[in-house]
């Protein structure tokens, strides 16, 4: 009668959804496989003693205190970035923009530090609020641009972004640089404003458990509450929402907002807590690697942390090899693009899940990630 | 010559568990129009899908000119000789005519589209079968009457010589249809063979030369034309056991829910809703009966608030909600239960959980969170009073079969909370006979504790059953309201529904007391 | 001060006939794999992959032609494999474009590192550039001065125009390609190969978008890291605004086009104003364009709001 009566489709469809979990594990791991395969295979291709190069590529981040601070460093960003696009994904909004939005934030966040008027460290609070503020504005202008006019979010956030990147470069160059620095940097920020190192001599600082910290709430947030609630609907059935009496223009642009809030807090952490000032290209690629983290996590809150961490991995192991030996940093792009390009692909679900785990055709879990396809948006318009 | 189709022991099922055919066997004969009739759901449509290669079958065989006939695709199907005009056109409006027609198979090579030789293929061809229009126009810019006849010389053009017709009438008007029906004979005149698969009576008797009739799956009948009588054939078609089960009526009470001349424009400047005037009391159904496609979908998307209305006005118990949201009205007491369960319904890749809160989980959080004990209590109640099975909560809704989700709705959106009235539309549609029952018995229920019940639907069987009092929609209009329990009888409503008038015969009948009901016809 | 004159000028039309080469070239690309119903935002990474191959091929064999056709290869293949991503795997089509920009954007700088051990650039200073054509009579009129001293593939990019125009319209092939963008399924149904298609489609996008990055880095001599500049996304939006025809779209890049020739010329006649913000105009006459856009095509209300 009610739900969970142990009756006869009960048993056998018990499995199901843990054989669906089970081919989301194995087709990532296949997928995670893959990439670094092909980065091993170009370690083994160009480097003159692959043994070495490996060696330090994947024992490195393990070899010492400095390394191991770095790698947890590295994730902490991502963990921001990473949620964002995990907020805004769910809804169903594409944002494309983070990138940009990182910079504004780091912008906003900074001016507020340089020319704070306390040097207290609750102007940090104020400075990351102004990052939320700067890199949710711009996220969410795309996301109204949308919903008013219908034009895609995919493209626009993306231009906004662009737009921001060079406003960044204008204003630090501009009104912000110190001169002294020998290159386009601010003056560093005062040690009030500065996150304190915890695993000296690396970077390792508060940020990353702050990052923890967003995880859970995040988690809490679109599992707990009403207006996570809405915001998943939202994404996984429009209509439904609008039919459930759900405001759904008016969750789409928060939705993008938010991502922006922490693509900008994702800067502002970054600057207090590991540069110590604002300067030229401090992002490593922290919006469009947020992206891959968010899939990765197969849009869960709390899987950005583990998709977070191996980033970490990868970018400190690269980093590693590259002092180490004669492999370039650059090795972790190459497999973080690689994991990208596979990480959506229904085919290796499918693969695992119908051909291997069970030769019968059931339906996939609904958290896979199925953004809208080619259309330019202006149906579905918000 | 009786040999040209044969079908035989064809049986066809989905997914492994629906029948959609059982053993049917059925004999079309050379140059002649062969219609298959039957309900919604009987099969029509799928015995026209497997012999235009479109779905392959499970068991049985067919043979075409006394050969062997499985064909793997369309193209297969066009190139054995057996073509398809689909219900819903496979056209591209943004092409010309011409190109509509001869694309698959053009004139000229790859890097060259002779696009003048295209257009005087189709200016012969159009000549030829006298259908004429203009190949360079935009197919956009082409009625619905006018891209059917694109259809049929795009199968023409391939060389078929037996064209199956899905629903042809459907969508076209009186005049299109006579023109539709010129076209075909002068087919047949030209020793064509023509398959219609079809569901009104009238049409199908005047056009065509042989009858199959299907139920459930089976074909119940194979009758000449001649032969045979309305009367026959909607017994054939329904079928004694289908009769609804004694009707019982309600006692009607104030008007709760009042519907005061509402309209409702489209894009293209016609009126998908035209100055609709309807009042349901409490304590009775009011059946809103109709074709598809004559302003079901609109009516509920405004009742329930999804759409605003162009003019007019909806009353709730005298407050005027023209205005208010989707959610206000649930929350005064006017329920929707949607008629398109996986679009609007629900959200199918989401669990059953999610989907069974979406009406409580705003007054059950407490400062924005979301009380999932509550939640999950109410669930299990609801769950339990509206017999809704579910493996888990936690799997996808997709995972139920369509009986369950609709019960999950309508338990979503009526348990625990007071009613006035409830907008239904198309309840039952796709669920299986016992779901059926329950929905139904479930609406009675309601209507008995003083709901009032508005409840639109295309399947006349539950139309009649059910309703008090019954409004049949045309063109956007509520042409006739006429009382319900099987006085008028279906063909009588069946007037009402095709022609929007009482020009019909019929009329004569309508409400009077002397009317046999459904279950005494034979 | 600075007169009008001093940016309005023949010398700005024969810089705007330059820069909107590529931005033609990739439009044309987007427009093809559009109208197959493919988006096509590896348009990016396309670019940057061909502008280094180009460097690469015309730095290894001293050959211009090689270059250009190393570019192209290279641009195709990783087109192939956007396509495959997306058609074989069934990938989301926006990640794996993003993959795709991705992993040019990587490889073209690991490559770039194992070669010359400079992780930013890659020069070979002996390598020659793209020749500018002297047209005899055009050159001397002081009114069409400016339509010659271009490269080859800037005269090209207008030849594909007429020729995308062309293909799209009048061949078979180009009907077969809009029935498949505007219905795949009934596309299917007239016996039409819609993955075949779909895969030349994207691979003609990236042969254009081989051409593109030729131009950009073989006028320049080298391959300098992120000198895509978003063109891939303004080419994107211009076939959009072009409202489906390669004329419009090929218009629409060259007004983009003509924001990054005013922002160039402005670069030197008037210093003072900050190059930044200069770079952002064309991103923002983009995104202004994509924004009317899309509002005219909503007011003509081509679907309701759901």
């Amino acid at each position: 009668m009610s739900t969970g009566s142990p009756s006869g489709p009960q048993s056998r469809r018990a499995p199901v959804r843990a054989l669906n979990r089970l081919a989301e594990g194995l087709s990532l791991l296949v997928t995670i496989l893959v990439a670094v395969g092909a980065g091993v295979l170009v370690i083994f291709l160009t480097s003159e003693d692959p043994g070495a190069s490996l060696r330090s590529f994947f024992l490195g981040p393990f070899s010492n205190r400095f390394f191991f601070g770095n790698m947890l460093q590295a994730a902490a960003p991502l963990l921001f970035t990473g949620l964002g696009l995990v907020i805004a994904f769910r809804a169903g909004a594409v944002n494309l923009g983070a990138e940009g939005q990182v910079y504004i934030g780091g912008l906003a966040g900074s001016a507020v530090l340089l020319y704070a008027p306390i040097e207290s460290p609750v102007m940090l609070v104020v400075a990351a609020v102004a990052a939320a503020v700067a890199g949710g504005a711009i996220a969410g202008l795309a996301g109204w641009l949308r919903t008013r006019f219908g034009a895609t979010e995919v493209i626009s956030s993306f231009l906004i972004g662009a737009i921001a990147i060079q406003l960044f470069d204008y204003v630090l160059r501009t009104y912000l640089v110190d001169p002294g620095a020998g290159f386009p940097a601010t003056r560093s920020f005062a040690p009030e404003f500065t996150l304190t190192r915890l695993m000296s001599p690396s970077s390792f600082n508060a940020s990353f458990f702050i990052g923890l910290g967003a995880a859970v709430l995040v988690y809490l947030l679109l599992f707990r509450t009403a207006f996570g609630y809405e915001l998943r609907m939202t994404g996984a059935n429009r209509r439904f929402a609008r039919f459930a009496g759900m405001p759904v223009k008016r969750l789409f642009v928060v939705a993008m907002a938010l991502s922006g809030a922490f693509a900008g807090l994702a800067a502002i952490l970054e600057l207090s807590g590991v540069h110590g000032r604002l300067l030229t290209g401090f992002s490593p690629d922290l919006g469009w690697n947020g992206i891959t983290v968010a899939l990765i996590a197969r849009l869960h809150p709390l899987g950005v942390i583990p998709a977070a961490l191996l980033y970490g991995y990868l970018h400190t192991g690269a980093n590693t090899a590259g002092l180490f030996s004669d492999v370039s940093p650059r090795i972790a792009s190459i497999i973080m693009s690689l994991i990208f390009y596979l990480i959506t692909a229904q085919a290796i679900y499918a693969w695992i899940r119908h051909g291997i785990l069970e030769r019968r055709r059931l339906t996939p879990p609904g958290t896979t990630l199925d953004l809208p396809t080619a259309d330019r948006g202006a149906e579905a318009g918000g | 010559m009786s040999d040209y189709l044969r079908i035989t022991g064809l049986n066809k099922s989905y997914d492994g568990d629906v029948k959609a055919l059982e053993d049917v066997s059925l004999v079309v004969a050379k140059g002649r129009v062969h219609a298959i009739i039957g309900e919604n759901g009987a099969g029509k449509s799928t015995i026209a899908k497997v012999l235009a290669g479109m779905v392959p079958f499970d068991a049985g065989e067919i043979s075409f000119e006394r050969r062997d006939y499985r064909p793997s695709s369309p193209r297969d199907a066009a190139e054995r000789g057996i073509g398809i005009v689909h219900q819903h056109f496979m056209l591209f409006p943004s092409l010309t005519v011409a190109e509509n027609i001869v694309l698959g198979s053009e004139p000229g090579h790859p890097l060259k589209f002779d696009s003048d030789r295209a257009v005087q293929e189709v200016r012969d061809l159009s000549e030829r079968y006298g259908m004429p229009f203009d190949p360079t126009r935009r197919l956009g810019d082409l009625s619905v009457g006018e891209q059917q006849r694109v259809e049929i010389l795009k199968a023409l053009r391939r060389d078929v010589e037996l064209l199956i017709l899905d629903e042809p009438t459907a969508v076209l008007t009186p005049q299109e249809v006579e023109r539709l029906f010129k076209g075909i004979r002068r087919l047949i005149g030209e020793g064509y063979t023509v398959i219609v698969i079809a569901h009104k009576l009238e049409e199908v008797l005047e056009i065509a030369d042989d009858i199959t009739v299907l139920r459930r799956g089976r074909v119940v009948a194979t009758r000449r034309c001649e032969d045979t009588t309305k009367q026959e054939l909607v017994r054939l078609m329904v079928g004694d056991d289908l009769s609804p089960k004694g009707h019982t009526y309600g006692t009607a009470g104030e008007p709760v829910l009042t519907i005061d001349d509402i309209t409702l424009g489209t894009q293209t400047g016609l009126r998908a809703l035209d100055g609709i005037n309807l009042t349901v009391n409490a304590g009775e159904i009011v059946g809103v009966a109709g074709v598809e496609g004559n302003g079901q979908f609109e009516l509920e998307q405004v009742l329930g608030g999804l759409q605003p209305v162009s003019s007019g006005a909806i009353w709730l118990s005298g407050v005027d909600i023209t205005h208010r949201s989707a959610r206000t009205r649930a929350n005064m007491g006017l329920a929707y239960i949607p008629g398109d369960r996986l679009v609007w319904g629900c959200a199918p890749t989401e669990s059953v959980f999610n989907n069974a809160i979406s009406r409580d989980y705003h007054a059950e959080s407490r400062f924005g969170v979301l009380r999932k004990g509550a939640l999950r209590q109410q669930l299990k109640e609801a769950f339990a009073r509206f017999d809704v099975r579910t493996p888990g909560q936690w799997l996808p809704v997709s995972n139920l079969s369509g009986g369950n989700i609709q019960k999950l709705i309508l338990g979503r959106e009526l348990h625990g909370r007071p009613h006035k009235a409830i907008v239904v539309a198309m309840p039952t549609r796709g669920i299986d006979i016992r779901g059926v029952e329950f929905i139904h018995d479930l609406l009675r229920r309601y209507r008995d504790d003083g709901c009032a019940v508005l409840l639109i639907s295309t399947d006349l069987d539950e139309i009649i059953s059910l309703s008090d009092r019954i409004a049949i929609l045309y063109d956007g209009a509520v042409v006739a309201v006429v009382e319900g329990g099987g006085k008028p009888t279906k063909e009588e409503l069946g007037a009402y529904m095709l022609h929007g008038s009482t020009m019909q015969p019929a009329a004569s009948g309508l409400g009077s007391p002397g009317a046999v009901p459904p279950g005494a016809r034979a | 001060m600075i007169g009008i004159g001093d940016i309005f000028n023949l010398q700005l039309a024969y810089d705007v006939l330059r820069v909107s080469t590529p931005l033609v070239l990739l439009a044309l690309g987007a427009l093809i794999t559009d109208k197959a119903g493919v988006l096509n935002i590896a348009l990016e990474g396309l670019l940057v992959f061909g502008a280094f191959a180009a460097v690469l091929g015309t730095g290894l064999s001293g050959n211009l032609v090689v270059g250009v056709l190393s570019a192209v290869v290279a641009s195709g293949l990783l087109s192939l494999m956007f396509a495959a991503s997306a058609l074989y795997l069934r990938g989301n089509l926006f990640i794996v474009g993003l993959a795709t920009n991705a992993f040019a954007a990587a490889v073209t700088t690991y490559a770039a590192w194992l070669i010359s051990g400079r992780e930013g650039s890659l020069r070979f200073p002996a390598a020659p550039t793209l020749p500018r054509i002297h047209v005899p009579v055009v050159e001397d009129v002081a009114a069409l001065a400016w339509l010659s001293g271009h490269t080859v593939i800037d005269y090209l990019a207008w030849v594909t125009t007429a020729v995308v125009a062309y293909l799209l319209f009048r061949t078979r092939f180009g009907l077969r390609l809009r029935a498949v963008g505007e219905d795949a399924s009934a596309a299917r149904a007239a016996g039409i190969n819609v993955l075949r298609i779909q895969y030349t489609a994207v691979l003609f996008s990236g042969i254009l978008a081989g051409l593109a990055g030729s131009q950009l880095s073989l006028t320049l001599g080298a391959f300098v890291q992120n000198m895509s500049g978003g063109r891939g996304w303004i080419g994107l939006v211009a076939s959009i605004v072009g409202a489906g025809s390669a004329w419009g779209s090929a218009a629409a890049a060259v007004l983009f086009g003509l924001a990054e020739g005013v922002a160039n010329s402005l670069q030197i006649t008037a210093q003072r104003l900050p190059t930044q913000l200069l770079f952002a105009l064309p991103y923002l006459l983009t995104l202004i364009a994509l924004v009317f856009y899309s509002a005219s095509r909503r007011r003509r209300g081509s679907v309701a709001d759901t």
